[in-house]
């Protein structure tokens, strides 16, 4: 079992890959992503973090077969593997701890 | 909304690959550039699709530099040195030849028209044009890792032009002290080996071997 820590945008990543399944790939996670956070990342910040990730053993890729739209070449696939899975259970568990007590402040009243 | 797909541009697709990052990492990229290049030129247009493609690779290439940086450096340093200390000899000793060959009439010509801006400016695109040629050679001996080689001979030309005038030692002719002059000559040589540099990658696949 691997005992390396998650960082933000990794943990992010990582919970993209699991969200996306078989279509986990460099350009649909980066759309998953940015979409979600607002944010707009590059795809080599993407595939940077994607292969820290597979570095760490939370994610493993796979190359498919060259496709005419990605101008002759290969996808990269990426799925969450066991240990991924429990980095990401632990990571809710730790986000749960922390944020337990934390009052966001009163809810909007209704019009 | 058009309807034409278009490709990406080649040239700036090549510009990528030649970065030297690790074959798999760039295709991964370049390929994902690609596949949504085609899908903002459906919906966007062409040439919004180009504008989107041109400026996610300026954004792409640090990642792709790094890579070759944590990958192949040590491999392909000794040919990035070689590229720029030969590349600069040739053009050095070319220049030389072209300057004895030129001094009288160069010469005679300064006589008359001293260090006005037609001077200064002429002698600017001369530099222009040894840069220019500079980045192509560089580029073209340093196949391996052409783009790492250009940006490489610019940093090692902009520490020598600014180590030189700091020291105040390199003045070849009395146009060294206009400051204007002094801050566009390495602008100008720098431009050059870059733009240089870029069209020879642009125009061709960088080697694999």
């Amino acid at each position: 079992m691997t005992n390396a820590t998650l960082g933000a945008l990794e943990l992010t990543i990582l919970l993209a890959v699991a969200r996306l399944g078989e279509d986990a790939y460099g350009l649909s996670v980066r759309r998953d992503v940015s979409g979600r956070t607002g944010r707009d990342y590059s795809v080599g910040a993407i595939y940077t973090t994607l292969e820290r990730l597979e570095a760490k053993g939370f994610v493993i890729s796979r190359t498919t077969d060259p496709t005419p739209t990605r101008g002759g070449r290969s996808r990269r696939q990426f799925k969450v593997t066991a240990a991924g899975q429990r980095a990401i259970r632990q990571a809710e568990r730790v986000a749960r701890s922390v944020w337990d007590g934390v009052s966001t402040g009163p809810k909007p009243e209704p019009a | 909304m058009t309807l034409s797909s278009g490709s990406p541009p080649r040239a700036v697709e090549r510009v990528l690959t030649a970065l030297g990052a690790d074959s798999e990492f760039s295709d991964t990229i370049v390929g994902d550039l690609a596949e949504e290049f085609v899908l903002r030129a459906r919906w966007d247009g062409v040439t919004a699709a180009r504008r989107w493609y041109c400026r996610e690779c300026v954004r792409v290439a640090p990642y792709l530099l790094r890579d070759w940086w944590r990958g192949r450096r040590l491999l392909d340093a000794p040919h990035v040195i070689k590229a720029v200390a030969v590349s600069s000899l040739l053009v050095y000793g070319l220049e030389k030849m072209v300057a004895r060959a030129l001094a009288p009439a160069v010469l005679a010509w300064w006589r008359v028209v001293g260090q006005s801006p037609a001077y200064l400016g002429s002698m600017l695109c001369w530099t222009m044009l040894d840069g220019l040629l500079l980045g192509y050679l560089v580029a073209r001996i340093g196949r391996r890792a052409p783009v790492v080689g250009t940006l490489a001979a610019t940093g090692w030309w902009l520490t020598f032009w600014v180590g030189m005038n700091l020291l105040g030692g390199w003045r070849f002719d009395g146009s060294m002290g206009q400051l204007w002059y002094r801050a566009l000559n390495p602008l100008m040589l720098c431009s050059g080996i870059m733009l240089g540099g870029l069209w020879r990658v642009a125009r061709r696949a960088p080697s694999s071997s």
